[in-house]
């Protein structure tokens, strides 16, 4: 291109919103959400054709409308109805004697029972904050990208992603009682500052006054977690929607650990964590590796469950578990497609902290995989990082990948790096 | 980590989240591969299809719109679009334009979308934020922000175009494709672009520099802009 006005100004923009350390994180959030969008879209495939042959016809027009609204207003809150009980204007809702209903636009149903009271506040395009004063709130929450939900009750927040989950919160007893059918939260509080993450079919009770916090399987009469405000919290062991499965500790040493998705004798097969990674349960694979023993995961675990559980650890900004068993898949199993697949991964782990490490990850996959998955990303990522050290290092990359991908994402930076003086 | 949640036969769908799991070799495979995962919801695509194309959507939608906390949902929008969208690629050795063909048309949904909103008022007068880049210096973050003024002048297709050839790099052939035009209308749309930032951007102190004859190597010139 000439050295123009236009072009010089170009340069300026290119320069300014080139690929930053930080968007290493919004890689991994977006790989995340997409994930569960794909898992759910698989889910809810055979609905949506009935849905769209019966209604569109009367659903054209009201389309239009909400999406010309939508589209002029962006950040349209949801609208959402009360049934069962009235509602005041700033979002009050008092269920007496009977159960009231709260549905919202985006699918979203909470169910109060009676005697609850609950507000309604920062209703937006993507969720809102439903505070529990009293009472019990049982909520189907819409799978949704993007989704922010959250239930405040008392002094602790769950944090929601597409979920089923019920929360009461007593404000005589000083207890709160988190029931968790599906999908994930987390719960923030006294004592459990950090976060506990819950997956589905686990029950969280909490009492502040007491410096509580018990984690048992849904049904009652499992194993259960007792917390202890002294002792960090960790998260409990396995969901009791697991059938067949035992809750178990850490491994003893020297014992082969099983993964999820080995077979339990005389019971049914467990969800196994690829499967549970697949439908969104990332803070529920992370947490039962924990609870069995990340040491003895590691040494144990198949390659498909490191596989899953590197994942989870990646979606859940856990790098230093994602790239423990990033390492342990490449020693254990050597020449297997997760193994060079984890060379890649660990370059994606090691950009925003060690360009040089990621450099030769890259290297490491494309000598063992060069015509794999992710080898043009691969080169392209070796090229960026050789390129955060010095030009000329990175310029036999880019002659490279453009003989290899002159139409690849990153054919402009690479042609720029070769035509440079 | 590649596989498939599938329901288990005679499971209900109620049942899925306890079916079998079944894997998919995306791992080893090209485009053609990742189409079908797409187009079949596989959840294994999502994470190649984002370690392939993550990168160029964000630096595509950063560049066009400007940055601002809205780009990561245009990104999102834009796999979604791809999603919905991969039964309909017929050529496998196309992904990457039509990747960059979707993102643009998210780009110019958002562009409208601002506009109207600023012509009802919906908004302040939908300056620029604040860019988030801490490795660039002020005197180049004042401006990049005057350079995006100048592009909200523009009518759509211009921008888009100057953002392409200029901003992006592309090649005047993969500028037509992205923007579903013909050669000769890409370079007409590239021409008149630059001719019109040119001309605007003369009104904007913060770019006085970057309009002056070059009498600076480029490792200088790369050098201001950080």
């Amino acid at each position: 291109m000439p050295d123009d006005p236009a072009a010089r100004l170009g340069k300026l923009a290119r320069a300014a919103t080139e690929p930053r350390p930080g968007d290493e994180a919004l890689d991994r959030q977006l790989e995340a959400r997409l994930v569960q969008e794909l898992a759910g879209r698989r889910e809810s495939a055979p609905w949506w054709p009935r849905a769209w042959v019966a209604g569109v016809g009367a659903s054209a027009a009201v389309a239009v409308v909400l999406a010309l609204v939508l589209w002029t207003r962006g950040a349209a809150p949801l609208s959402w109805s009360v049934e069962g009980a009235e509602a005041s204007q700033s979002g009050y809702v008092r269920a007496d004697v009977a159960e009231a209903t709260v549905a919202f636009a985006d699918g979203t149903r909470c169910v109060l029972s009676p005697r609850t009271v609950v507000r309604i506040e920062d209703v937006g395009e993507h969720g809102a904050r439903l505070l529990v004063e009293d009472g019990r709130l049982d909520g189907r929450f819409a799978h949704r990208p993007g989704a922010r939900w959250s239930i405040l009750a008392g002094p602790f927040t769950v944090t929601i992603t597409g979920t089923d989950v019920g929360v009461a919160w007593s404000a005589v007893g000083d207890e709160l009682d988190v029931q968790l059918r599906q999908g994930s939260v987390e719960v923030r509080g006294p004592h459990a500052e950090a976060g506990v993450p819950l997956a589905a079919g686990q029950r969280l009770r909490a009492s502040p006054s007491r410096g509580e916090i018990d984690i048992r399987p849904l049904h009652e009469g499992s194993a259960s977690t007792s917390v202890s405000p002294a002792t960090p919290v960790t998260p409990p062991a396995i969901p009791s929607a697991v059938p067949g499965e035992a809750a178990a500790g850490a491994a003893p040493s020297g014992e082969a650990v099983a993964g999820p998705g080995s077979a339990e004798p005389g019971g049914a097969r467990p969800a196994s964590w690829s499967q549970r990674v697949g439908t969104g349960d990332f803070a529920g694979v992370v947490a039962d590796a924990e609870a069995r023993g990340v040491d003895g995961v590691l040494s144990g675990a198949g390659a498909a469950d490191l596989a899953a559980l590197a994942d989870a650890a990646r979606y859940t900004n856990r790098g230093v578990l994602a790239r423990r068993a990033l390492l342990a898949t490449r020693a254990r199993f050597g020449g297997s497609s997760q193994a060079r697949t984890a060379a890649f991964l660990l370059g994606l782990l090691a950009d925003a902290r060690s360009p040089s490490e990621a450099a030769s990850w890259y290297a490491t996959y494309l000598a063992e995989a060069p015509s794999g998955a992710y080898a043009a990303e691969a080169l392209g990522r070796q090229m960026l990082a050789l390129r955060r050290g010095s030009a000329a290092s990175a310029r036999p990359i880019a002659e490279r990948y453009l003989v290899r991908y002159p139409n690849g994402p990153h054919a402009p930076v690479a042609r720029e790096l070769v035509a440079a003086p | 980590m590649v596989a498939s949640v599938t329901p288990a036969r005679g499971t209900s769908r109620t049942a899925a989240h306890t079916a079998v799991v079944e894997a998919l070799p995306l791992a080893e495979h090209d485009d053609a591969a990742l189409l079908r995962g797409l187009a079949s919801s596989h959840p294994g695509a999502a994470r190649v299809v984002c370690a392939r194309y993550g990168t160029l959507v964000r630096s595509l939608l950063r560049r066009s719109l400007g940055p601002g906390p809205e780009i990561e949902d245009r990104v999102q929008d834009t796999f979604l679009h791809l999603f919905r969208r991969a039964a309909d690629v017929r050529d496998p050795g196309a992904l990457t334009s039509f990747v960059v063909g979707v993102a643009m048309r998210v780009a110019r949904s958002e562009l409208r979308r601002r506009r109207l909103r600023r012509w009802l008022l919906l908004t302040d007068a939908g300056t620029l934020p604040e860019v988030a880049a801490p490795h660039v210096s002020p005197e180049a973050r004042q401006a990049m922000a005057a350079l995006y003024e100048v592009l909200d002048q523009l009518d759509d297709s211009s921008r888009l175009a100057f953002v392409l050839r200029h901003v992006q790099g592309m090649e005047l052939l993969d500028v037509a494709a992205a923007l579903g035009c013909s050669l000769a209308t890409a370079k007409r749309r590239i021409d008149r672009a630059g001719k019109r930032v040119e001309a605007l951007a003369r009104a904007k102190p913060a770019l006085a520099p970057w309009l002056r004859a070059r009498d600076e190597d480029s490792g200088e010139e790369a050098e201001r802009a950080r």
